[in-house]
């Protein structure tokens, strides 16, 4: 019920500021072509733009409760269509990026305190600054120099090789995962130092406690101390942190979208709010929205299969 | 360019060799067939119907694929331009000029039935339905009827003589009734045109993946079996202008339309890569509150201009790819007249007639001067103007809008000067931008510029019955308007077209379509 009136807020409220904005969708024109005030009025009375905003959100929204997102002025295809074209391309970017960022965020964390103070936490600690230093776009842009232009190991720009669709499912599986490979990496990186820093911070404390010093004392050797006992211990803010990182990954896909030319939602969001593509933009508001929603759920179930702790917090009422 | 963009580009060209680029070739004799030609582009198509599309990107793809009636050429220097056949292999002009009759030649759509008159009207009626809403339906505005001779003969009939009758006849594709007609003209603008695979020119879509990629395959049924030389055309979409420009040196992509002027000497000094630049049928103007002192003064607005230095503008920020402009009549245009030159830069000139009204030293002229975010040329321009205007004791205050707030404040008089531009393709629609009838509310006279002189030339342009006597009238429009300077005219830019080694005979010269020769470029191997 929350997530109904909140997604509901957040819709009116992208309403309210999209028709606030100057113009309309009849400006997808552009600026340099002279268009007859009759023939904007007629492009207007096409799309039901001439309708009272009331009216056009109230049949938008009544149409949305039954499954029907509208039409897409900017994409000249229904907004369900689409989003199903855009959300894959995002959730498989997401997902990917996610798994580099657990994947090197644990790892980057944990070799800062295998050998305190040593050359592989001062190496890490180094890393993961100028990871979560350096923009996105500029990380981005310089990936593509070294790994597709001066060593072309992946490729430069979009989802798929010319020509894929005759392909077997397997190699299109194989030659998607290697297109995604450098955009993935790139969004992930910045996050995985964040989440670098928890990992350390969650260690160094987990290692003071008890259970650590009573393993210590059974003789259980240092490295798996750290990897089988006081890793467990950190693990629950990493999964909240994680888990409520994916809608950030999500809108925050927008610049990778643009410079690694990859048809997502973020690029599907920005284009529809420069064309004034309002369907669309209520739709992927929807679906950030949902997107929210999700995450913070996930980001509550991995707590309680992390920490047993959780499990009665997270099954009882707030 | 994007300063990324910028970044990239500059690293890139820093990491290789440098050289010339090697000659494009250009004798077809060579022409190998096959192959996949990869365009890069920064937008996407929005629609597959003409008709519906407002991206130039669709536009210039669906003439590839619903072919019109004849292919405007690019002579358009002295003379109106001239035109081969197309769909039509024939036609003439009844006595009276009143009537144009078009023979068509023998095409067939892609699915084997034969393109008829029938088709030729049943596009007509398309063009002009209200439901359809076709933003370039004022080029039908004086055929009053079109009729079907018999199957392959179709006349045109005029409500008067005019110079552009043919160039009207002929603008649009021409589409299949058998096809189309399932679809009422209602549903057109909520019709995915994208599902409809037919087309009676040398390419056919083969598919669209909104946002990254759109394919044209070789139509095995098109007329000239010779043609196309590519088996298909793979157009990448990359919005990073940088990231497109990697994939030309990289050699995955082989043609880009519309590279930036700053990237010119970098790209061309690139192994393999030709740069062909283009008159682009636009140009780029200030326009001046004509509703508000004392940019009403025409002297006031000409001592502006005089104190604006357009070459170097030109030189600074084109990088040479361009011209000041005289007036809105486009150099490269058979009605421009060649007489007639744009103002000097006369900054002493502008200080005289400026102290004559008042401004100087101790009451400087204030001008709040707008452009569009976004625009990155009319940003640095606006500056440029700010840094020579200050040098006749004019004080501009550039302020970037974006581009419907800058199209709703300067519809509504809100402004002192904003920076614009204006494309065309076959003639200006000159009474629409200058004629006193056409000032805001509604009209894109947004200077509100009004002068009987002008109106009544604009008028006789109207009624010109050929094209000697139009270019007559279009001299005296242009020479009202250099002396009044409802805008300053600033310059018409060149667009660019990188190619990389693969493409050859890549040739534009036909201004409003770059890809006018898409079926002759073919790639080496």
């Amino acid at each position: 019920m929350a997530a109904v009136l909140l997604a509901s807020a957040v819709l009116t409220l992208t309403f309210v500021l999209v028709e606030a904005a100057p113009g309309s969708a009849a400006d997808l024109i552009p600026a340099e072509r002279p268009l007859p005030p009759e023939a904007r009025a007629r492009l207007e009375a096409a799309y039901g733009l001439d309708r009272p905003p009331l009216a056009r959100y109230g049949t938008w929204l009544s149409c949305a409760v039954r499954g029907d997102l509208g039409w897409s002025i900017s994409r000249g295809r229904p907004v369900a269509v689409v989003l199903a074209g855009a959300l894959p391309a995002t959730l498989l970017l997401s997902g990917l990026a996610l798994l580099v960022q657990i994947g090197l965020g644990v790892a980057l964390g944990t070799l800062h305190v295998v050998r305190p103070r040593g050359p592989f936490d001062h190496a890490a600690g180094v890393l993961g600054l100028s990871l979560a230093s350096i923009p996105t776009f500029w990380l981005a842009l310089m990936a593509i120099l070294a790994l597709s232009y001066r060593l072309p190991l992946f490729p430069p720009s979009s989802s798929r090789s010319i020509g894929a669709d005759a392909w077997p499912l397997a190699a299109r599986a194989l030659d998607t995962l290697w297109h995604a490979a450098l955009p993935a990496t790139v969004l992930g990186l910045g996050a995985a130092a964040a989440l670098a820093r928890y990992v350390r911070a969650g260690l160094l404390r987990a290692l003071g406690e008890e259970f650590v010093r009573a393993a210590r004392a059974r003789g259980v050797p240092p490295s798996r101390l750290v990897t089988r006992h006081a890793l467990r211990a950190t693990l629950p803010p990493v999964v909240t942190l994680a888990g409520v990182s994916l809608p950030a990954l999500v809108s925050g896909s927008l610049v990778v979208e643009v410079v690694f030319g990859w048809p997502g939602m973020g690029r599907l969001a920005y284009d529809a709010v420069v064309a004034r593509d309002l369907p669309v933009v209520l739709a992927t508001v929807l679906v950030a929205t949902v997107v929210v929603v999700a995450g913070s759920l996930a980001a509550d179930l991995g707590l309680a299969w992390a920490d047993p702790r959780a499990r009665g917090a997270v099954s009882e009422p707030a | 360019m994007s300063l990324r963009g910028a970044a990239l580009a500059a690293a890139i060209v820093l990491a290789t060799a440098c050289g010339h680029g090697e000659p494009q070739a250009k004798a077809s004799a060579a022409a190998q067939r096959g192959g996949t030609l990869v365009v890069g582009a920064i937008t996407d198509a929005d629609a597959w119907n003409e008709y519906v599309s407002q991206q130039t990107t669709a536009i210039n793809l669906l003439r590839r694929i619903y072919l019109r009636l004849a292919q405007e050429q690019g002579d358009t220097k002295d003379h109106p331009p001239s035109f081969a056949p197309l769909l039509a292999s024939s036609w003439s002009f009844s006595p009276d000029g009143l009537t144009l009759t078009m023979k068509l030649g023998s095409h067939a759509w892609s699915d084997g039935a034969p393109v008829t008159a029938r088709d030729v009207r049943y596009t007509w009626t398309a063009q002009t339905s209200p439901d359809v809403a076709w933003t370039g339906v004022s080029s039908k505005e004086r055929i009053k009827d079109v009729h079907v001779v018999d199957d392959t003969t179709i006349a045109f009939v005029f409500d008067r003589a005019y110079p552009e009758m043919l160039a009207d006849a002929i603008e649009g594709g021409i589409v299949p009734e058998h096809v189309f007609g399932k679809v009422p003209f209602k549903e057109w603008r909520t019709y995915d045109w994208s599902t409809v695979r037919i087309g009676s020119g040398p390419f056919l879509l083969s598919s669209w993946t909104p946002g990254e990629e759109i394919a044209l395959a070789r139509n095995p049924g098109y007329a000239d079996g010779k043609l196309p030389y590519v088996d298909a055309v793979v157009v990448r979409i990359v919005p990073d202008i940088g990231n497109l420009e990697t994939q030309l040196l990289a050699k995955t992509v082989d043609l880009i339309d519309g590279v930036p002027a700053a990237d010119a000497k970098r790209l061309a000094a690139s192994p393999g890569v030709t740069l062909v630049p283009y008159d682009n049928p636009m140009f780029d103007y200030i326009g001046w509150n004509g509703t508000k002192p004392p940019f009403d003064d025409p002297a006031v607005r000409r001592a502006l201009t005089l104190a604006i230095d357009r070459q170097a503008i030109v030189d600074d920020l084109l990088f040479g790819y361009g011209r000041v402009s005289a007036g809105p009549l486009l150099s490269s245009w058979w009605p421009a007249d060649a007489t007639l030159s744009p103002w000097p830069y006369d900054p002493r000139e502008a200080i005289r007639i400026l102290a004559a009204k008042g401004y100087g030293p101790g009451h400087p002229l204030e001008v709040e001067l707008m452009s569009n975010a976004g625009n990155r040329t009319r940003e640095a321009v606006a500056v440029k103007i700010q840094e020579q205007l200050a040098k006749v004791g004019v004080q501009v205050t550039p302020r970037t809008l974006e581009m419907r707030a800058l199209r709703e404040a300067s519809a509504a008089g809100k402004y002192d000067a904003y920076l614009g531009g204006w494309r065309f393709s076959g003639k200006l629609d000159l009474k629409g931008i200058f004629g006193s009838a056409s000032r805001p509310p509604g009209g894109n006279n947004v200077v509100a510029y009004a002068s009987r002189e002008t109106d009544r030339l604009i008028e006789a342009l109207g009624t010109a019955p050929d094209w000697r006597t139009a270019k007559a009238a279009y001299a005296g429009v242009a020479r009202q308007l250099h002396d009044d300077q409802p805008y300053t005219f600033l310059y018409e830019a060149k667009r660019l077209v990188a190619v990389g080694p693969r493409a050859r005979d890549v040739v534009v010269d036909v201004p409003a379509d770059p890809l006018a020769r898409l079926e002759r470029i073919w790639i080496a191997r």
